[in-house]
């Protein structure tokens, strides 16, 4: 095959019809965020004393950081196992999670009433050991740092030898290209290191993100989403909606871009969908089973019609789909089982942190405002404008030599 | 060792370590109570819906500005409607009818300052603390504004002023925390004409609260709330009907931070599992390295 070809920066016309609708998008909900800068989430919102939390935590925090598990599960793959045929999925799946986990913090900025005083949690005297939010926080933050980390190397081998500073900052080429150098070779050496621990606080925060609505208790979380294993059901559902999005993000690049599907790479790759997939089912459905709750999703509620989307649309059917060689193979097929896995996982994200909730006595339930709306939308958005923008400055992509073209 | 042995191991190896996180899991208790730790005991079965303790409340920790006038704390109109925490009202009185004799039932509720609070467990900067004396007391200098504590509470008691673009505090029931501290009264115990609050060490009201059960036990249904539900609270009640028919919600006879904190504690035991955890995904990589040592990148 084209064993020559290499990532290299796209080339080419950036602003798209489609690029044009993401900025459009990003300024909508940039007004909507100032809108609640400037009179506060309640206006902005349709939180309330009952649902205090709503898709700025669910989606924005808990679903983007679940599709953020590309990064960790292609490292385990990659460069834990060594399956070094999956390399050419490694960069735009880390840039996925990038970006990702950047707009988690994005995100907790938007929804933090104090959102000045963010990096409390970071101060010694305020540690809290047996909060869950303070474990996902320290671990993403972390995890943020790491993901940085890994990704400097392709920053090195886009600039070095290349460093030109514009003007008089000309004189400081020499000393960056040199240090760009020396961050090259010593994070080559320890690389192994930060990914490992990459690996670890994922699997960390990722079950934390499922403790969180563990002290709720099951009195305010309903019967199909509330039980203590809601940690292992969120790891679990993040490494298959990790491998979801790394499938996902390999073949839109391609597609996006307009180089060949990496097929020889995502089909056989892909055939780790149903398993996991299938695991998580399993222990979903073994769960609800010995907790006597399997009748609830027949109990004609919206909640249970929420579940039934959520299990029977979102994540039974992308694992019927992938059991499938044919899917695997279908560049088209495979994209739509993996997206409709990955909104499975955020809509099962979503029903835990919002739909399930049953507040005492509560008064009204909790639909987003449209503003609340834009501005998920609007990061969803940025992700994806910055992802490209990212694929036209660094060598993510891999594509044929340029003579070929 | 090859692959198949090494998965062995390790699935081992993550086997021991959840079964010694389960054997853990008794570890969470929650904090030490002081025996001299104090309390109220609410007997519903006196109120008459004064709202006499919602206005001194409101006086003592300046809730609505300006302050209310005294007159609409006498308004009985409001027991219309179930009416809920805000940051403005830190009690309230609500009104449910006898289903057998029609007759009103006035219920006053605020903070229970649970003895192993969830909203203290689940604070992420630990603005929420249980103090000696029994009080749940928030340090608005901690808070980020998370929201987290609501989301706990079994009770939806702290209210958040979702209003206050810049400044959003967490509000709620204090147990006039600084004049307990001094030996006061909190204000509303003080300021009922019927004595339907008790205030006093937690462990006598709740031998107070029993043997008034004994005394007149058609009076009571054989229940002392929040002697041992949601793993015990300060404030206890009284009643004449049972309790999820006078607005209180279902909890568990333990709080349910017992429960996070059993996971969050089990999964950093000593930093065990983290550290065992980097060392394995160390050893499968270098385990599964190409044998040719060509590390195709």
């Amino acid at each position: 095959m084209s064993g020559h070809s290499e990532a290299r920066p796209i080339e080419g016309k950036f602003f798209t019809p489609g690029t044009l609708l993401l900025v459009a998008v990003m300024a909508v909900g940039a007004g909507f965020a100032a809108y609640r800068y400037a009179l506060g989430l309640g206006p902005a919102s349709n939180l309330s004393h009952d649902y205090p939390w709503g898709i700025w935590k669910a989606i924005n925090v808990a679903a983007i950081a679940a599709i953020g598990s590309s990064g960790f599960t292609l490292t385990a793959i990659v460069h834990v196992a060594h399956k070094h045929k999956y390399h050419v999925m490694m960069r735009p799946g880390l840039v996925l999670a990038l970006l990702s986990y950047t707009f988690v913090g994005v995100a907790l900025v938007v929804d933090l009433g104090k959102y000045y005083v963010i990096w409390h949690p970071m101060l010694p005297s305020m540690w809290q050991g047996n909060s869950a939010l303070f474990e996902v926080a320290m671990c993403v933050m972390s995890y943020l740092t790491v993901l940085y980390i890994e990704f400097a190397p392709i920053l090195f081998k886009r600039f070095i030898g290349k460093v030109n500073l514009p003007g008089p900052l000309k004189m400081f080429n020499g000393l960056l290209e040199f240090s760009f150098k020396v961050g090259d070779t010593v994070l080559g050496r320890l690389m192994s290191l930060f990914m490992i621990l990459g690996i670890v606080l994922c699997t960390l925060h990722q079950q934390t993100l499922g403790t969180i609505m563990v002290i709720p208790g099951p009195e305010k979380v309903h019967g199909l989403w509330w039980t203590p294993l809601l940690p292992v059901l969120f790891y679990l559902s993040a490494i298959a909606v990790g491998l979801a999005a790394a499938v996902a993000a390999s073949l839109w690049t391609s597609k996006a871009f307009g180089t060949k599907y990496e097929m020889q790479a995502v089909t056989p790759f892909s055939r780790a969908l149903p398993l996991f997939i299938g695991a998580y089912i399993a222990l979903r459905v073994v769960d609800l089973a010995l907790r006597g709750n399997l009748g609830l999703m027949f109990e004609g509620t919206y909640r249970a019609t929420a579940f039934q989307v959520e299990f029977f649309i979102g994540v039974c059917l992308p694992f019927v789909l992938t059991w499938f060689e044919a899917v695997r193979k279908s560049p088209r097929a495979l994209f739509f089982a993996s997206f409709l896995f990955i909104l499975g996982v955020s809509a099962n994200r979503v029903n835990t942190y919002i739909t399930s909730f049953m507040p005492p006595n509560a008064i009204g339930g909790y639909f987003p405002t449209f503003g609340e709306i834009m501005v998920c939308a609007a990061q969803c958005a940025a992700i994806l404008f910055l992802f490209r923008l990212i694929c036209f400055i660094f060598p993510i992509v891999d594509q044929p030599p340029a003579h070929a073209k | 060792m090859n692959r198949r042995e090494f998965l062995k191991t390790t699935g081992l190896v993550l086997a021991g370590g959840t079964l010694a996180g389960a054997q853990t899991a008794a570890a969470a208790h929650g904090p030490e109570l002081s025996p001299n730790t104090l309390g109220v005991l609410v007997d519903t079965t006196l109120c008459i819906g004064c709202r006499e303790c919602e206005l001194a409340c409101d006086r003592r920790n300046n809730l609505t500005k300006p302050p209310a006038p005294e007159e609409s704390f006498q308004d009985k109109g409001v027991f219309g409607s179930y009416r809920k925490y805000s940051p403005q009202s830190y009690t309230v009185v609500n009104k449910f009818d006898n289903p057998e004799t029609g007759e009103p039932v006035y219920v006053k509720n605020q903070c229970m300052h649970c003895n192993h609070a969830p909203c203290v467990s689940a604070c992420i900067v630990g603005a929420l603390s249980k103090k000696e004396n029994g009080a749940v007391h928030y340090d608005y200098g901690k808070c980020i504004g998370c929201r987290y504590c609501m989301m706990a509470c079994p009770f939806q008691v702290p209210a958040n002023e979702f209003d206050n673009a810049f400044t959003p505090s967490i509000r709620k029931c204090t147990f006039c925390f600084e004049f307990v501290e001094e030996g006061g009264v909190p204000a509303c115990a003080d300021a009922c004409p019927m004595g339907v609050m008790t205030f006093g060490k937690r462990e006598e009201l709740i031998e107070i609260a029993h043997e008034r059960i004994m005394r007149n036990p058609s009076r009571y249904v054989e229940h002392v709330f929040g002697e041992h539900d949601a793993g015990g609270t300060s404030w206890m009640y009284l009643a004449g009907l049972p309790f999820d028919q006078i607005g209180f919600p279902k909890v568990a006879g333990i709080s349910n931070a017992q429960t996070s904190e059993t996971i969050m504690h089990g999964m950093f035991k000593h930093w065990i599992p983290p550290i065992s955890l980097y060392a394995l995904v160390g050893a499968a990589m270098w385990l599964f390295k190409p044998k040719d040592g060509e590390d195709h990148e």
